[in-house]
């Protein structure tokens, strides 16, 4: 049987993250189950902060598409639509389980 | 030279540290108390920091809020001292709060997230806190 699963993401990040990446990817993860926690204790305000700063931190560490998700998970919490924001989190959670990243030279980047 | 970093997000302070570490001693915090706190024994050490990183959005008291303590903090000990160079970090770049933070806490820089390193080192350099881009030979 061919392998139908669809190919890993890969994104092109800056040589000078790759020595801090691998820890910058263990606080994510903390950061989504702590996240996870408070949607499922109903606490919005604890939520909408770690959306908050996942976006951020998303966007520095040069993971666009990741912040995008985290964006709309942030939009989600703060028109408390809880179950959509459950769902963005589990699509932000499968992109970051899919990631494949590259380390590149800063000036080859499209927006150097 | 001692920098103070303060940020509620690991990811950023990882961030900021890695990259100011090779400039000047980095201490951090976590919230304005903490901030706070370090300030005031790096007064009484007679070791004060000479910039100031501050995110804005912060549990408790906001980065502004924060950042006029220290003014006042730095005034009290020391009044005719050169002031810490104080860049703000933040998503928020609405007019209210760039206003705050450059007229009450008298910030020398305002930086957006995303953070990107040449951005903040050429900042720095501006601000005579690093050499960057580093000096043709």
């Amino acid at each position: 049987m061919p392998d139908r699963k669809p190919p890993r993401p890969t994104v092109r990040v800056s040589r000078t993250l790759e020595p801090i990446f691998a820890q910058f990817l263990e606080i994510q993860q903390r950061q989504r189950l702590a996240l996870g926690q408070a949607l499922a204790a109903g606490d919005a305000a604890t939520a909408l902060r770690l959306a908050h700063s996942i976006k951020g931190a998303a966007a520095t560490y040069e993971l666009p598409d990741a912040a995008a998700i985290a964006r709309d998970l942030e939009a989600a919490l703060a028109l408390g639509a809880l179950a959509l924001a459950a769902s963005c989190l589990e699509a932000l959670a499968a992109h970051f389980n899919a990631l494949d990243v590259v380390f590149v030279e800063r000036s080859s980047l499209p927006d150097a | 030279m001692r920098f103070l970093i303060v940020d509620d997000d690991e990811s950023i302070i990882l961030f900021l540290r890695t990259l100011l570490s090779a400039y000047a001693e980095c201490l951090t915090a976590g919230s304005g108390l903490e901030a706070l706190s370090a300030f005031e024994v790096a007064l009484e050490e007679n070791r004060p920091f000479r910039a100031v990183f501050m995110d804005i959005l912060l549990p408790g008291m906001d980065g502004n809020e924060v950042v006029q303590a220290l003014r006042r903090m730095e005034h009290k000990h020391n009044g005719a001292a050169e002031p810490f160079k104080l860049l703000m970090i933040s998503v928020l770049t609405d007019t209210r709060n760039v206003s705050e933070s450059f007229f009450h806490g008298r910030a020398d820089a305002y930086l957006p997230k995303p953070l990107r390193r040449e951005t903040l080192l050429a900042e720095l350099a501006k601000l005579e806190l690093v050499d960057y881009p580093p000096q043709a030979r």
